[in-house]
């Protein structure tokens, strides 16, 4: 008697506020995966840019390090540089002066994309024989 | 069905409200994480400048005097002539601080060097003055912490005299060591508290002092090579030696002032 008096006073809500409770649920998760789904994405972004910047650091001062500049000479300069970048990136370096080549603009490596990521960084130096110049470097992950 | 309806819109109220935190929530995140890009990219512009203008000083010092430093755990030694010249060197810091403040934003304090000329040594916390002025003397500055100097002169001729004066009693070990063919000057003195050094090549006189303090002056007109080895008491870590020409990075937009200084070993 007291079931019948329940069911003929809710009828079948209950079944309708289920599936608006499952709806909302839905929307909700929709929601904050969407949210977690771009937050993590964003870190990741911000690491993989500085890891980026960190490589190209390397290079440079492995490259200056060994002397590679010092020869101001742009195919020495890109064979070194072949040697040492990683497969799965790219590098433009452009070595800025008061030498003789190139009338003291030296640039070697890729053609910097558009619409990629790329990080840069600078660096002062000098050769043996007490030339100073700076080392201006770009550096974006090749397209696979 | 009054109180039901203002149920329904509660819990609306409260869901848009929820939705709404999280959209602030995600919005603040991407201005983080925006911001955080830009501090992660100047802290390696930062290094990349400070590290490569303090590595081409360091060069440049070591390429155009005739210093050479090394230090170990409890000494550094100093080689160089006695009269140095520093004109090569201050040249190339001119270039490098024309070119620095030009490329970076950046000031290179060397006026004070060039006319102190001083190297720096640093052990745990303490600092000994190595000074080498325009008119030939190299001083060390005195300080509790050294225990001993020992010098080698290369001769470029013969030692004509030698005359040491040392007041012993004190607390200082100091040995010189100048030999040319057959002529020498070799002391050896475990326990020196003063005294005076009077070292004669080719009749040009190389002076040794040492003040009751602990400070050693070496006065001469005479180009000589030269080997210091400052010996201290037992340290924590390795001393340092430096150029006192502060490189400092200045960046406005970030209220950002980084002050720091060559080693040179």
């Amino acid at each position: 008697m007291k079931m019948r008096n329940y069911l003929s006073r809710f009828g079948n809500k209950g079944f309708v506020l289920t599936l608006d409770l499952i709806l909302a649920m839905v929307v909700v998760f929709t929601v904050l995966a969407v949210i977690l789904f771009f937050v993590g994405r964003g870190s990741e972004v911000t690491l993989s840019e500085h890891q980026l910047t960190l490589i190209g650091s390397d290079i440079i001062t492995l490259l200056d390090q060994k002397k590679s500049f010092d020869s101001f000479d742009s195919t020495e300069i890109s064979i070194a540089l072949t040697e040492i970048i990683p497969a799965q990136y790219e590098m433009l370096v452009r070595l800025q002066g008061d030498f003789t080549e190139g009338n003291g603009t030296i640039e070697v490596g890729g053609e910097i994309p558009s619409q990629r990521l790329i990080t840069a960084g600078q660096r002062l130096a000098m050769s043996d024989t007490n030339t100073l110049f700076t080392i201006t470097y770009f550096i974006w992950p090749r397209l696979q | 069905m009054k109180s039901k309806g203002m149920f329904y819109t509660l819990g609306l109220t409260l869901f848009v409200l929820v939705l709404l935190s999280l959209a602030i929530l995600f919005f603040q995140h991407a201005s983080q994480v925006e911001s955080r890009q830009i501090e992660l990219g100047f802290t390696q512009k930062v290094y990349d400048v400070d590290q490569s203008v303090k590595s081409v000083l360091v060069d440049a010092f070591q390429s155009t005097t005739t210093f050479s430093v090394a230090a170990a755990t409890n000494s550094v030694t100093i080689s160089q002539n006695l009269l140095q010249s520093y004109a090569t060197f201050q040249n190339l810091v001119q270039d490098i601080k024309n070119i620095s403040e030009n490329s970076f934003n950046l000031d290179l304090q060397s006026a004070d060097f060039f006319s102190n000329r001083r190297l720096v040594i640093n052990n745990n916390n303490n600092s000994i003055i190595y000074s080498n002025n325009n008119s030939g003397e190299v001083l060390i500055s005195a300080n509790p912490t050294i225990a001993g100097y020992a010098v080698t002169i290369l001769p470029s001729a013969a030692i004509t005299s030698c005359q040491p004066n040392l007041v012993t009693g004190g607390a200082l070990n100091f040995s010189l060591w100048a030999v040319f063919q057959a002529s020498n000057c070799m002391l050896s003195e475990a326990s020196v508290t003063s005294g005076t050094v009077d070292l004669w090549i080719n009749s040009k006189l190389i002076s040794f002092v040492i003040s009751e303090s602990g400070q050693l002056s070496i006065n001469t007109s005479a180009s000589e090579e030269s080997s210091l080895t400052i010996f201290f008491d037992e340290l924590q870590q390795k001393p340092k030696v430096f150029l006192p020409i502060p490189v400092v990075i200045n960046e406005p937009s970030f209220t950002f002032t980084k002050t720091s200084y060559p080693v040179v070993d």
